[in-house]
């Protein structure tokens, strides 16, 4: 188990380009520590720092307070789950999850016995003398877990493990991995694209884009509280709406509708008239004839239905605002009646709505100052 | 209509392929006939002997020209092979997987030493090696062997390596490899294919060689058995040594078939199924 810290951590490629820019960060001893971000935003490459596989261009890497900047991969006593598996395609099951203790030297008994507990907690004790060939996806990416959790290493890295599998089989190892860590108690740096699975695993979350870090916070504060466009529109699904908001001073406009600031913003928007963008999550938006509505917390609006998605137990309702082009998802409940091409009444909850400076990206609640 | 078409179709490959396979091996087959021969009817004019003796063969082998020879062969063949190999595996290794300047420029010196014709340099290499005291030696044709393989080596090797995931190589860095280790443990046995193929090509070349083999060697020191073969005599001065240079023909060709069934095996393609999902 470790902590791992980055401090002011740079990388800059050969060929010039800048794959991340002071990234600070700690990642707590025993956490289940989440890398977001889109594709090319430099996930692999914080990962591949950590791992050693990459040099730091600036900054420092410090693990358990020293800084292993120059340290050897093989040092550091990090255990990788790679994207593809990299499981050796010439060892068998059982020589692949040997491999790292092999290396290690230890006596045959020990390798015995630590790769058959790792195998039977993964479930491959049955394919241990099979070659990978033999194997489905998702048994590889058992493998390839296993040759990881095998050696008691300081900390797990994994970079996208599970976007190779299918839909089903994803959910299933998600909890799997979930399981494993909390069992081991060791430091997991997981990589992802998928925001849902950077929510349902963290115990916190770096969201990264273009080589910046974010935010980082537990899922809930950047669901709750994300400190800017970038955070709010990948954060969540369907993602958050944005539509332009003008300030008058008073009150806000909307494309659909005005209404005054909720009280939890009052103090951040002082007098002074000013463009903003506002963020609206889909289930702030309610089906008005549904019933719990109440205008004291948002105003409420008619909009034309484009098209319905009905996921059993939520009914997404796209819908596009009525001055702008600007499309907009409602999760209503159910019992709606929202029909694809009638027109609907929707009441906006404002009292979560979130505001931001439409030339920083900033959210106002959140970014004081 | 269709069914008929397509036999029709069978038959014209299968006919193409025996006529291919007859008109390669009908060579063969005459030396072997030929070395099978009593010396007495060797111009008997008949490609299938009347008779079948093996003087030819003891002849050879009871000379101690020929099995010299046949020891210089296989001791230079496998020690050019094993040379160009090992030398072109690291090098294929670094141009395909390190980014350093001039990547480029090895793989096309390289290719212009394959395409650059022996024969322009024989000449000054035989004055060469006299002066160095490499004339007549093994090394003497390991030297231009290797040299004239290694484009070769190196050019098949790196797209063996090519194929082979890097994330394999970092995995195996991960799981405490040493970067030597990583390479042998895990780059070297995924490329064994391509090691193999590359060694018999190797082997053959300088197995099949007579250039070299005739110019810069002098005695049974150092002559492979191509050169060997070309200084075969008679029993007497009248007679020509037809019979002998056929059986010896046929012993040289036996450790390449052998070479080629047993390899054949290993060079079996797709030994990287599986290791990353496709
Ligand atoms: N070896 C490399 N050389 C040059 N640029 C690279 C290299 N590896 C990654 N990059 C660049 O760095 C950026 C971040 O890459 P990466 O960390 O792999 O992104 P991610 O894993 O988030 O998809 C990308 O723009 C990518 O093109
Ligand atoms: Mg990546």
């Amino acid at each position: 188990m470790a902590e791992i810290i980055l401090d002011n951590v740079s990388k800059r490629f050969p060929g010039g380009t800048l794959a991340l820019r002071n990234a600070s960060f700690t990642i707590r001893e025993g956490e289940f520590f989440i890398v977001v971000g889109p594709s090319g935003c430099g996930k692999s490459t914080v990962l591949n720092m950590i791992a050693g596989l990459d040099t730091v261009t600036e900054g420092e890497i410090r693990v358990d307070g020293k800084v292993v900047n120059d340290v050897d991969p093989k040092d550091r006593n990090m255990a990788m789950v790679f994207q593809s598996y990299a499981i050796y395609p010439h060892m068998t099951v059982r020589e692949n999850i040997a491999f790292p203790l092999k290396l290690a030297k230890l006596s045959k008994d020990e390798i015995t016995r630590r790769v058959e507990q790792a195998a039977a907690t993964l479930e491959l004790t049955e394919l241990l003398e099979r070659k990978p060939r033999a194997l489905s996806g998702g048994q590889r990416q058992r493998v390839a877990m296993g040759r990881a959790i095998v050696r008691e290493p300081v900390a797990f890295l994994l970079d996208e493990p599970l976007s190779n599998l299918d839909a089903k089989l994803r959910v299933q190892m998600r909890t799997e991995i979930a399981r494993i860590q909390n069992r081991l108690g060791t430091t997991m740096v997981y990589v992802t694209h998928d925001q849902t699975e950077a929510m349902t695993l963290g115990d916190r979350v770096a969201v990264l884009c273009q080589g910046e870090v974010q935010q980082i916070g537990t899922p809930r504060e950047l669901y709750e509280q994300p400190r800017n466009l970038f955070v709010a529109g990948f954060i969540g699904s369907p993602a958050m709406n944005f539509v332009p908001a003008e300030f008058n001073g008073d009150r806000i406009m909307l494309p659909m509708a005005e209404l005054e600031p909720p009280e939890t913003l009052r103090d951040c928007l002082s007098t002074r008239p000013r463009q903003l963008i506002a963020g609206i999550r889909p289930e702030q938006l309610h089906d008005a004839a549904t019933g719990g509505i109440d205008r004291r917390y948002g105003p409420t609006f008619r909009a034309t239905v484009d098209v319905t998605e009905w996921l059993g137990a939520d009914l997404y309702v796209h819908f596009q605002v009525k001055d702008g082009r600007t499309p907009m998802v409602a999760r209503v409940a159910t019992g709606s009646s929202a029909a694809e091409g009638k027109e609907l009444e929707l009441w906006l909850d404002a009292r979560r709505l979130h505001l931001f400076d439409s030339e920083t990206g900033e959210n106002i609640g959140v970014v004081r100052g | 209509m269709n069914a008929e078409g397509s036999s029709n179709e069978r038959v014209l490959w299968g006919f193409g392929s025996v006529a291919v396979v007859v008109y390669a091996l009908i060579p063969v087959v005459w030396i072997l006939s030929l070395s099978l021969k009593p010396s007495a009817d060797l111009n008997d004019n008949r490609f299938f002997p009347r008779a079948v003796s093996f003087d030819h063969y003891r002849t050879i082998f009871q000379d101690i020209q020929f099995p010299a020879a046949l020891w210089n062969s296989v001791g230079i063949a496998t020690l050019s092979s094993l040379l160009a190999v090992t030398l072109g595996m690291f090098a294929a290794y670094a141009i395909v997987r390190l980014r350093f300047p001039g990547r480029r420029l090895v793989l096309g010196a390289a290719l212009s030493i394959a395409i650059f014709p022996p024969i322009a340099i024989i000449g000054p290499l035989f004055d060469l090696w006299r002066a160095v005291g490499l004339f007549d030696t093994w090394a003497g044709l390991v030297l231009p062997y290797m040299t004239f393989t290694l484009p070769l080596a190196i050019w098949s090797l790196s797209a063996f390596f090519r194929e082979i995931p890097w994330d394999l190589e970092k995995a195996a860095r991960m799981d405490g490899a040493t970067p030597f280790q990583a390479f042998s443990r895990v780059i070297a046995p995924l490329a064994a294919p391509g090691v193999f193929t590359t060694s018999i090509l190797v082997f053959i070349f300088a197995w099949n060689d007579f250039l070299f083999a005739a110019s810069l060697t002098s005695t049974n020191n150092a002559r492979t058995v191509p050169a060997a073969i070309a200084f075969f005599t008679g029993s007497s001065r009248f007679e020509l040594p037809t019979g002998s240079i056929a059986a010896a023909s046929v012993v040289v060709t036996v450790p390449i078939i052998m070479l080629v069934l047993v390899f054949q095996r290993r060079i079996v393609a797709g030994l990287t199924a599986g290791a990353v999902k496709g």
